[in-house]
């Protein structure tokens, strides 16, 4: 059984480190985008045409190849002030309820993001300039929340593993 | 209004139970509006919101401008900026926490995270301070604070996610940020050299630079600043957009780092995907917020407060400085990016409905959340040089610091009296 849970947690751990590397290099992409964009307006007259919908699509790339990731790390921005809340069996506990409501919130979040999906599908919207069916990211989109949803999901069997014992926290204020 | 103080206090009593803070914003915000409008709208908005936001055109800024801040902190150039401030101002009583500031000022220059600025500064100032017997709290104060000036002087997260929450002008609030960043530069200098005139030993003077010392410095350094100048003079003068000022700064960033051999492809790696995983996090707690903020405005919070305010007919900078009061209150408990993300939907629309500019009214959120910084009991920038230099007792650093935060009330202070200190720049836009 544990050996089970430990390969779970391997495989992932390699999705999440494919799914980081993807965002990395749209990144990447989105910084050479806007270079060539500026380039080209004030250098050659020739902007990138339909630049706004791919900075757009590669935004959406950059946060929700980063979600699944996120959810596995638990590496969400926390408020870590008590310490009651830190160590020992009520605070395993709390943290195994904290993501059960997360992966319901997620789920939720995920059905409705999926309904705009297939309604994006079937009115057949397409981006202004580039005509790019919306529903490819909206459907990126949401399944990047379930994932999400999936890898907390491995994130609780890794705990109940160990019981007692809480993850320290990566989450760490950003600004 | 009711509804909405109980969604505010269940917000508090979730995160304070280490709730991430994007989910309890979001569960409270998706209940509080269900209850008021049916949960098929609540869930419907929410879903609408993390479609939008997730691909806003506008938000591409944030992981653009952490992809600069991260490498120029990864490529070394926090030295330099350090040596050519120490050149000018090391031979002074007090002039290695003053080349401690002025560089913490130049580093926020290109870095938009406080935190980032404090921690890094640390390990290039810190020993030499050491070096010339500087008392601990007068050093690690003097780089405490000096990071609190990452968030004011753009780039700014901060400021990104306040234009978003009140939809004012990025840009705008940008180049609103540079002549209140300056006052607070000032400002840390004038409290560094009461500290030293109150206290000689605890700031001994450097060696002396010449001239060609200091052209030799000002040379090493001369493309970040360009950096910095081209990315916000490009805002300023109207050649970019602030994600096309984004994309231009971290590509310069790239080409820096590569012209001096300090990143590998493996490190380049490691900061792109630093940056995104800090852009989703940062995005997650956004969700929560927009989501929150709508319940909030649905359940007239807002307006409430307006009203109440007007029943009492106070002053409307009363008001605002009652509102700075809470905030600096909200400070000795709350992190930073929390108390913006949980006050700013509650306080934005009556400073608005008072008549006063948002844009000001940024800056001065941003000058409280630098007070936050450094206020004790989890002063994060405190915390933070704690974790850097272990040896330190965080006593000694919040002991050090308190001339610094004492010099933050006044420009506060001053900046809230007078508005065109920030509103100058904009205005000439």
């Amino acid at each position: 059984m544990f050996n089970l849970i430990a390969n779970i947690e391997r495989l992932a751990g390699s999705v999440s480190r494919f799914v980081s590397n993807a965002a990395a290099v749209i990144l990447f992409a989105l910084v050479i985008l806007t270079c060539v964009d500026v380039i080209g307006r004030y250098f050659f007259n020739a902007p990138v045409v339909g630049a706004v919908e791919l900075v757009r699509i590669c935004m959406a790339g950059i946060i929700f190849f980063s979600l699944p990731a996120l959810f596995f790390k638990e590496d969400h921005i926390i408020v870590d002030l008590i310490p009651f809340f830190r160590s020992g069996m009520l605070a395993w506990l709390l943290n195994i309820i904290i993501i059960c409501v997360s992966i319901f919130v997620a789920l939720t979040i995920a059905d409705r993001v999926f309904d705009y999906a297939i309604r994006a599908f079937e009115d057949e919207d397409v981006t202004e300039y580039l005509s790019i069916p919306r529903y490819i990211v909206v459907s990126f989109i949401t399944l990047s929340i379930y994932s999400s949803a999936l890898f907390a999901m491995v994130r609780i069997l890794a705990m109940l593993g160990k019981p007692g014992e809480v993850p320290s926290a990566d989450g760490e204020e950003t600004l | 209004m009711t509804v909405a103080l109980i969604g505010f206090a269940a917000v508090l009593i979730l995160a304070f139970m280490r709730m991430p803070l994007g989910i309890a914003l979001g569960v409270v915000g998706v209940i509080g509006f269900g209850e008021l409008s049916g949960y098929r709208a609540a869930i419907s908005n929410a879903a609408r919101l993390v479609i939008d936001s997730g691909q806003s055109y506008g938000l591409s800024v944030l992981p653009m401008f952490i992809l600069m801040g991260l490498l120029v902190e990864k490529g070394g150039m926090a030295k330099e900026l350090y040596r050519a401030a120490y050149v000018f101002l090391g031979h002074k009583k007090g002039g290695l926490s003053m080349s401690t500031i002025v560089s913490c000022g130049m580093f926020s220059a290109i870095c938009g995270s406080s935190l980032a600025t404090a921690a890094t500064m640390a390990k290039v100032s810190m020993p030499e301070m050491r070096r010339y017997k500087y008392h601990d709290s007068l050093a690690t104060a003097s780089i405490a604070a000096g990071g609190t000036l990452g968030i004011l002087i753009p780039p700014s997260v901060v400021l990104v996610i306040y234009g978003l929450m009140t939809e004012t002008s990025v840009g705008k609030l940008f180049i609103a940020g540079v002549l209140p960043g300056l006052v607070g530069v000032i400002f840390y200098l004038l409290a560094v050299k009461v500290t030293v005139t109150r206290n000689p030993d605890s700031g001994p003077a450097g060696d002396r630079s010449d001239w060609a010392e200091r052209l030799s410095a000002l040379k090493d350094v001369w493309a970040t600043l360009g950096l910095f100048l081209f990315v916000i003079g490009g805002i300023y003068v109207g050649l970019f957009t602030p994600t096309e000022a984004a994309g231009m700064g971290a590509a310069g960033a790239m080409l820096i780092a590569w012209q001096r051999k300090t990143l590998t492809i493996a490190s380049f790696m490691d900061v792109l995907r630093d940056t995104a995983a800090t852009s989703a996090k940062l995005f997650m707690v956004l969700f929560g917020a927009l989501i929150f903020s709508n319940f909030v405005n649905r359940a007239g919070l807002p307006d409430g407060l307006i009203n109440i305010v007007n029943s009492f007919d106070a002053s409307p900078m009363g008001v605002v400085f009652i509102i700075l009061l809470i905030y600096l209150l909200l400070g000795c408990v709350f992190e930073s990016l929390s108390m913006i993300l949980l006050t700013v939907p509650i306080f934005a629309p009556v400073v608005e409905g008072l008549g006063f500019d948002l844009i000001w009214f940024g800056i001065l959120v941003v000058v409280v959340t630098e007070i936050s910084l450094i206020t004790p009991p989890i002063g994060l920038n405190v915390f933070v040089l704690k974790g850097v230099l272990k040896d330190v007792a965080i006593k000694t650093i919040f002991k050090g610091v308190t001339p610094f935060w004492i010099a933050d009330i006044f420009r506060l202070t001053l900046l809230a009296l007078v508005p065109a200190i920030s509103l100058f720049l904009p205005s000439m836009m």
